[in-house]
């Protein structure tokens, strides 16, 4: 598939985006892996007949005519956002989230909006209200979740470029099991403004793509400090433009590695990840062992901070104001029980309620307070970690891709699927998952990238020479 | 036994901001309801909020004027509860971490004293919505303009001891709030509101008893009357052995039947759940903001109103009458300044510029303009007008808008300095007064007013009574 650059160099040179766009719109709506929820054809149209118009006036832009496909958590203006909960049903917002709206007037199209798993609560994209999203691979498998729907789109090419949600790997564990590149920024680098929120500490919005420079591209566009989200960091933004020899920016490269990482790995994955540290020493890179003694707290601390902030956010989802409202309550009390009890699905009740739980009047101290100090702890690991090298590599997910149903009924498993990604989200430091090679099966795995606060523009050069390595 | 009541006052006073706390929403008064909103304010997915600076500066302000310790470093908290005019599901509010600690509002008490009441704390947070019941049928509606308009709660230390105290704090920190330009400070309006928690105990008994809360204080009025209520049941209570009965509980006064109606028990209290707000970086008022606040911050009320006292003589009430609005003691130093002796700007202010502007509901400067009103004040002192006169003509004359000499130059009411024309006035009374005359001579010597009023009618308002007076007594052979 034509990458999100060549296809914008073609545009920019005069091809026509409404063709590129009708493309991409005619794959999402044969779409047949349940990834795409909502076809925007008018929008899409209208947009890249924009594009057109002002790339004939003489506009050159960064994404000219470029399809995208967005997570159902991220607002567009006039269009349903329901991040697949009953509770939104009908929802349609009256504005656009500030990363898609940067991505638009950088010349990219919004074609279609990508199913997830409710409220980005799932890492297999089986809580979704629109049902389970299907392996492009193998279709009795999951995607990985959250952002099934937008991994599962860029690997069956509806779209060059997607956007997800990453709040403890909702970007970078369903990249790996697809296939593509999924990237979480630092937290702060890109607004949060327009994407319903889950967890409001650890939630980034992020870049799927087929390769690292398409990634880097679409995070050099939405990046930056956005005045309606007081969390979105002042610094100034990368460069997309990435070495034109990848592996130039691996010699001298410090590469640290958790030899932790590897027990649990499946045998296919810790081979993948062994050939990938050979090869990064044989491409004049210098393996650095490295510890992050707090990690083995990552999930614990995640399910507190995360379920506390996700029972917080949720509130305002109470059926008086819009989307989903039980019929024939009796009396305040009933509208807010029944409409909540109706409009979320199992497992955001389960979070809601532990999230409630540790916010609670005598448990705040001893869950949520304890859990913010031993997140301080995993930042100070990173900080410490990050002394002794550039960026640290390791697995993103245990496995490659699971079968449908194999841990929905039981929530701790699913939970650790992403024992590998969260520790980022803790420490807001940017992550990246590059495909590097596949099982015995066929299904992709990916490697995890993880470098300090504000490298994310290192991480994409030190990411595109790992990618060159695992071609 | 006699009973000694402890106060703790919880008040919210809303910043006079142009918009919301947390977004761009306008917060004007008494519009169509939901019109003042946005989608922050309607609580809109994926919307985050975003510090009003306007709402710290005033709130900083506010700190400064009641003396508390603004801190470096505060942080806002959500909190949490289910209501439909609570958008989010929860309030951003300060909970551990307020912006403010300490200060105290001084009390100029009945007996001539004065009173520190200290303060606990002063936090920042976002109003609620207001729900209308059952105005268009069997339901309930929901307005959220006031959704989101910028507050400080201002908490006392339980140190007010009576419904009286209570009205002299809140008249106090009604004229520090206003005098630097924080609020209107109008209990209609809702933007100054009132909490009272009352307790009692028995006379020198050191620990505190069982708090009641009183909500719905929509008057200073209200206030006094709803504690001095509480205080009188509590009293009834403890003396009839049944003190047992006053369990801590939140009650909303009602003030048509003047008395208090259960709201909830302690049983019901919220779980509010508070937690950092993580949409929001961590307050940060630098010293060096703080101080540029500071500086442009006019002397305050208590300072001026202690000022006149002193410089001007003034006596307490009046100058408390005369520092109760910024203006109006601006006024009467600009009559100083335009050469009225303290006094007399403060009396002349008080007795007529003041009423004129009530009358009026137009600003003092603007009824009762400086230089004819220093003009007038000069006139009367040099015994030029009689002060009776004067009086009768000053809203007139202020309205003429000419000067104040030539007005009273025009309509003959320059008083005669002459002293022969004044004995010729006296004489003439004298002569045909023989009766008085008698009378005074007979001791009834507060008989002499009839021969003054008598002079000042023959010489048509023109004479100076006091002169006309000395003359009568002179002419009578009385001694002054």
């Amino acid at each position: 598939m034509t990458t999100a650059r060549a296809l914008a160099a073609q545009v920019n040179a005069g091809a026509s985006a409404a063709a590129a766009v009708e493309q991409s719109l005619a794959r999402a709506q044969g779409d047949t892996l349940n990834a795409i929820i909502r076809v925007h054809a008018d929008h899409a149209r209208a947009q890249a007949a924009s594009v057109d118009a002002r790339v004939r006036a003489g506009e050159r832009l960064p994404l000219a005519g470029v399809p995208l496909v967005i997570k159902d958590n991220l607002l567009l203006a006039g269009a349903e956002s329901s991040a697949c909960s009953r509770i939104l049903a009908g929802f349609r917002s009256p504005y656009t989230a500030t990363a898609v709206a940067r991505l638009e007037s950088a010349g990219a199209v919004v074609v279609a909006t990508a199913n997830m798993d409710e409220f980005a609560m799932g890492s297999s994209n089986e809580t979704s209200c629109h049902g389970p999203v299907k392996h492009p691979k193998d279709p009795t498998r999951i995607p990985g979740g959250s952002s099934g729907g937008s991994a599962a789109a860029v690997a069956a090419g509806i779209a060059p470029l997607a956007l997800g949600t990453d709040t403890g790997g909702s970007i970078r564990q369903p990249a790996s099991l697809c296939g593509v590149v999924g990237m979480k920024p630092s937290y702060g680098r890109v607004s949060r403004y327009g994407a319903i929120a889950f967890g409001s500490s650890l939630d980034q919005i992020g870049p799927f793509a087929a390769d690292v420079a398409d990634a880097a591209l679409a995070l050099a566009v939405m990046a930056g400090h956005d005045g309606n989200d007081s969390t979105s960091a002042q610094r100034p933004v990368d460069s997309a433009e990435l070495p034109a020899d990848p592996l130039a920016a691996l010699r001298g490269a410090r590469i640290g590695y958790v030899a932790a990482h590897e027990a649990g790995l499946a045998e296919d994955v810790r081979a993948r990840l062994e050939l990938a540290k050979r090869r990064l020493v044989e491409a004049g890179a210098t393996l650095v062992p490295v510890t992050l003694p707090h990690e083995r707290y990552a999930v614990a601390v995640y399910y507190v901070i995360a379920t506390g902030e996700a029972a917080s956010n949720l509130a305002r989802f109470d059926g008086v104001r819009y989307g989903h409202r039980a019929e024939g309550a009796k009396d305040l009390g009933e509208v807010y029980a029944r409409s909540r009890v109706e409009g979320f699905g199992p497992e955001v009740q389960r979070r809601i309620m532990l999230g409630t739980y540790v916010l609670s009047t005598g448990y705040y101290d001893a869950y949520y307070k304890k859990a913010q100090q031993v997140r301080r702890r995993i930042c100070d690991d990173f900080a410490g970690a990050f002394a002794a090298c550039d960026a640290i590599l390791g697995p993103v997910s245990p496995t490659t891709a699971f079968k449908a149903g194999e841990k929905l009924s039981d929530p701790l498993q699913m939970y650790l699927s992403d024992i590998f990604t969260i520790a980022a989200n803790l420490a807001g430091v940017p992550a990246v998952s590059v495909p590097f090679g596949a099982d015995r099966n066929g299904l992709p795995i990916g490697l995890q990238l993880q470098a300090p606060l504000w490298a994310d523009g290192r991480m994409f050069a030190l990411a595109a020479g790992i990618e060159a390595l695992g071609r | 036994m006699e009973y000694e009541a402890v106060i703790g006052l919880e008040v919210h006073c809303q910043l006079s901001t142009v918009s919301k706390m947390f977004c761009g929403a306008t917060t004007v008064f008494g519009q169509e309801p939901n019109s003042q909103v946005d989608t922050l304010t309607l609580g809109l997915p994926g919307t985050l909020p975003v510090i009003n600076a306007r709402a710290v500066e005033l709130a900083v302000r506010a700190a400064l004027a009641l003396g508390g310790d603004v801190r470096e470093h505060s942080k806002f908290d959500r909190k949490h509860y289910f209501y439909p005019d609570l958008p989010k599901g929860y309030q951003i509010s300060q909970y551990d971490q307020p912006y403010c600690v300490g200060g105290a509002v001084t009390i100029d008490l009945a007996d001539g004293g004065q009173k520190v009441i200290k303060l606990t704390r002063i936090h920042m947070e976002e109003d609620a919505g207001k729900l209308i019941h059952q105005e268009h049928g069997a339901w309930s509606e929901v307005d959220l303009n006031r959704a989101g308009t910028p507050l400080v709660e201002i908490v006392s230390e339980p140190e007010i001891r009576s419904a009286a105290e209570a009205y002299a704090y809140l008249m106090e920190l009604k004229r520090a709030l206003k005098w630097v330009g924080v609020s209107d400070c109008e209990m209609q309006e809702g933007s100054l509101r009132c909490d009272a928690n009352v307790s009692i105990r028995p006379l020198g008994q050191a620990q505190f008893g069982t708090r009641v809360e009183i909500k719905n204080l929509n008057s200073f009025r209200a206030v006094e009357a709803a504690i001095n209520h509480e205080i009188a049941a509590q009293s009834a209570l403890h003396r009839a052995g049944r003190y047992a009965e006053v369990v801590q509980v939140t009650k909303l006064w009602d003030p048509d039947a003047r008395t208090t109606r259960m709201m909830r028990g302690k049983e019901m209290a919220a779980d509010y759940r508070y937690f950092p707000d993580p949409d929001l970086p961590p307050l940060v008022i630098t010293a060096a903001e703080r101080e540029r606040i500071r500086a442009a911050m006019p002397e305050l009320p208590r300072a001026r109103q202690e000022r006149f006292q002193r410089e001007f003589g003034f006596e307490r009430a009046m100058a408390a009458e005369l520092t109760a609005e910024a203006g109006i003691a601006d006024y009467v130093e600009a009559l100083v300044a335009a050469g009225a002796k303290p006094k007399l700007a403060g009396n002349w202010t008080r007795e007529e510029a003041l009423r004129l502007a009530n009358e009026s509901g137009r600003p003092l400067a603007e009824v009762a303009p400086v230089a004819a009103m220093a003009g007038l004040i000069a006139l009367v002192d040099a015994g030029k007008v009689a002060r009776v006169v004067a009086k009768a003509e000053c809203a007139e004359l202020l309205a003429s808008g000419q000067a104040p000499e030539a007005f009273f130059t025009a309509k003959g009411m320059i008083q005669v300095q002459d002293a022969g024309q004044l004995q010729a006035w006296v004489a003439q009374v004298i002569a045909g007064e023989a009766k008085t005359v008698a009378d005074i001579r007979a001791g009834k010597t507060a008989a002499v007013g009839r021969l003054v009023g008598a002079t000042m009618k023959l010489s048509g308002g023109k004479a100076d009574p006091a002169a006309v007076k000395a003359e009568v007594l002179r002419q009578l052979g009385i001694a002054g």
